[in-house]
């Protein structure tokens, strides 16, 4: 599959202060990659150091195959990218905006204001201009400006903040049917984690300037998927209880502990065939991790993948 | 650079700001040459004085010779439309649309001097034109004599080259604090800063040649030899050149 993106050993320092320290992030055509880090981790530095508005002290960035140069350059007209906040010219509507960047960027296709506003769903503001936008319709604009000459590849930082429910909806079923429809690569960091557990197909844990984790969805939700959590005195009898009731997908995890993966079965009924064959039951919960529990635990270093 | 252009004068073309400042350079030159008075930002030489008591109403070669020695106001009436296309892209970082789109950074700061120079021309052609043709149809035309347009001609190139120099500071300022009101403030207090200068170290006789102001108002009554035209010229020329360098290094190191 063809390599959109990739990110080898990047370092980068502001005076004395190490903001990246040897990224490596490699993104395929087709995928959503989700960054993960909290504020200050350094995941707008590395958004902003593929677009090239900031120079990595250290390593290379080779997006479509180009390292380097102006070629480097010419290749970003590929890409889409709205970097901490959607910016637009304040006194105009949306689509005299789209006229505008449109200009700029010498698109010739005469439908493509047209028909990226109505994907984005601003054609109906009419004279509204962008400084009397709410922020839903700003990510929108912002949106629209990054979408305007086709691009591959779409670079979002932070897009969902401070938008509602409603609206962050609205922009993740965009970014999901741009992705399907037009195999577009989105790089997408976020801070609301269930949301972007939604929408991305990758997520890479930054900490510190650090890559500390990646981990594909389903990675994820084979190590974070439900369980039911029994403290039993002896495992050794409870497995052949839990045999007799048919129960086969379980773990045993130490002396007292016990992971059951098969939910079909009714937790009352464990419980009174573990209490019936003399069983000692202390604990009977169902449990599980969703991304905002791994990211906490991982970067809390607090037993991390064990844990889960 | 041409899609630049295109883009920057439809943004003009839709805001207020725009017809607000060519009202007031058009009212500008009809207060004057309706009333038949000049103002000036700094003095006025004798030898204006003298033409313009030299009896007759103004026709319309007359008041385009007057006219020049007011045409430093344009600095004024050509800081809105820079801040408009240019001042804005850096106070709210919108330069970062084209730049992470495909576009160089020199090519961006070179469009958006191109933008400048045609912006600059314009308000040029708007003030003379209006001063000849208002003048004109109220008081006749005048004889428009072969010297008379060379001298004018060359006038007006020496103004725009002025023009232009006073601005690359303004946009070296721009480029290296991104900030509109830096910009602003310079464009107004480099020129009276250089005037200073010239008053205190008298003897200094190379700082006249950074009098922009000065030298767009005095452009066309000013007798000048060749070879101080040629210092005037060299040092506007070398203060674009030297601003536009250091503009480009210091936006091409910056982080965005």
């Amino acid at each position: 599959m063809e390599e959109v993106l990739k990110i080898d050993q990047v370092a980068k320092q502001f005076g004395r202060q190490t903001v990246l320290n040897d990224v490596n992030i490699t993104l395929h055509r087709g995928d959503i990659y989700g960054l993960i880090g909290r504020n200050g981790a350094g995941k707008t530095t590395i958004l902003k150091s593929i677009i090239k508005l900031i120079q990595p002290t250290k390593g290379t960035i080779t997006l479509f195959g180009v390292t380097k140069g102006s070629n480097y350059i010419h290749q970003l007209r590929r890409t889409g990218s709205i970097i901490e906040s959607p910016v637009a010219v304040d006194q105009l509507t949306a689509r005299q905006n789209l006229i505008y960047y449109s200009k700029i960027h010498g698109v010739v296709d005469s439908n493509a204001v047209d028909d990226t506003l109505k994907f984005v769903g601003l054609d109906t503001t009419g004279k509204k201009k962008f400084k009397d936008f709410s922020l839903g319709m700003k990510q929108k604009m912002g949106l629209a400006i990054a979408l305007l000459n086709k691009p591959d590849f779409l670079i979002l930082d932070e897009p969902i903040n401070g938008l509602d429910p409603i609206a962050i909806v609205e922009f993740r079923e965009l970014l999901l049917k741009l992705n399907r429809t037009q195999q577009m690569t989105i790089l997408i960091s976020s801070h609301i984690l269930d949301e972007l557990y939604q929408l991305a197909t990758r997520f890479g844990i930054l900490n510190n300037g650090t890559i500390v984790k990646e981990i594909t969805k389903q990675e994820f939700e084979e190590q974070s998927r439900e369980f039911i959590k029994l403290e039993v005195d002896n495992p050794d009898l409870a497995t052949n209880v839990l045999r007799k009731i048919g129960c086969s997908n379980f773990k045993v995890i130490n002396d007292h502990r016990i992971n059951i993966y098969q939910l079909d079965i009714a937790n009352a009924k464990i419980a009174s065939s573990l209490i019936e064959n003399q069983v000692q039951l202390s604990t009977i919960t169902r449990e599980g991790l969703n991304l905002e529990q791994y990211f906490k635990q991982l970067i809390d270093g607090m037993g991390g993948e064990q844990d889960v | 650079m041409f899609n630049m252009i295109r883009g920057d004068f439809y943004r003009l073309k839709h805001s207020k700001g725009f017809y607000i400042t060519e009202f007031i350079l058009i009212a500008l030159v009809l207060s004057s040459v309706l009333t038949g008075t000049l103002g000036t930002i700094g003095a006025r030489s004798d030898s204006i004085e003298e033409f313009q008591q030299a009896g007759g109403a103004w026709n319309a070669v007359k008041a385009t010779k007057l006219m020049t020695s007011m045409c430093s106001f344009l600095i004024y009436l050509i800081l809105p439309l820079f801040i408009m296309t240019t001042g804005f892209e850096f106070s709210r970082r919108s330069y970062k649309n084209p730049l992470s789109s495909g576009m160089t950074r020199l090519n961006y700061y070179l469009s958006k001097y191109s933008v400048f120079i045609v912006i600059v021309l314009l308000q040029v052609i708007l003030y003379y034109g209006t001063v000849y043709v208002v003048t004109g149809i109220k008081n006749g035309f005048g004889i428009f004599t072969l010297n008379f347009g060379i001298k004018m001609a060359q006038a007006i190139l020496l103004q725009l080259l002025l023009l232009l120099a006073i601005f690359s500071v303004s946009i070296l300022v721009l480029f290296i604090t991104f900030s509109t009101i830096s910009a602003v403030v310079t464009t107004i207090i480099f020129p009276l800063l250089v005037n200073i200068l010239h008053m205190i170290f008298i003897k200094v006789a190379w700082l006249k040649y950074f009098d922009f102001q000065g030298t767009i108002d005095s452009a066309y009554f000013t007798h000048l030899s060749t070879q101080n035209l040629e210092f005037y010229i060299l040092a506007a020329c070398g203060t674009i050149v030297v601003c536009g360098l250091l503009s480009t290094y210091i936006f091409n190191q910056k982080n965005l």
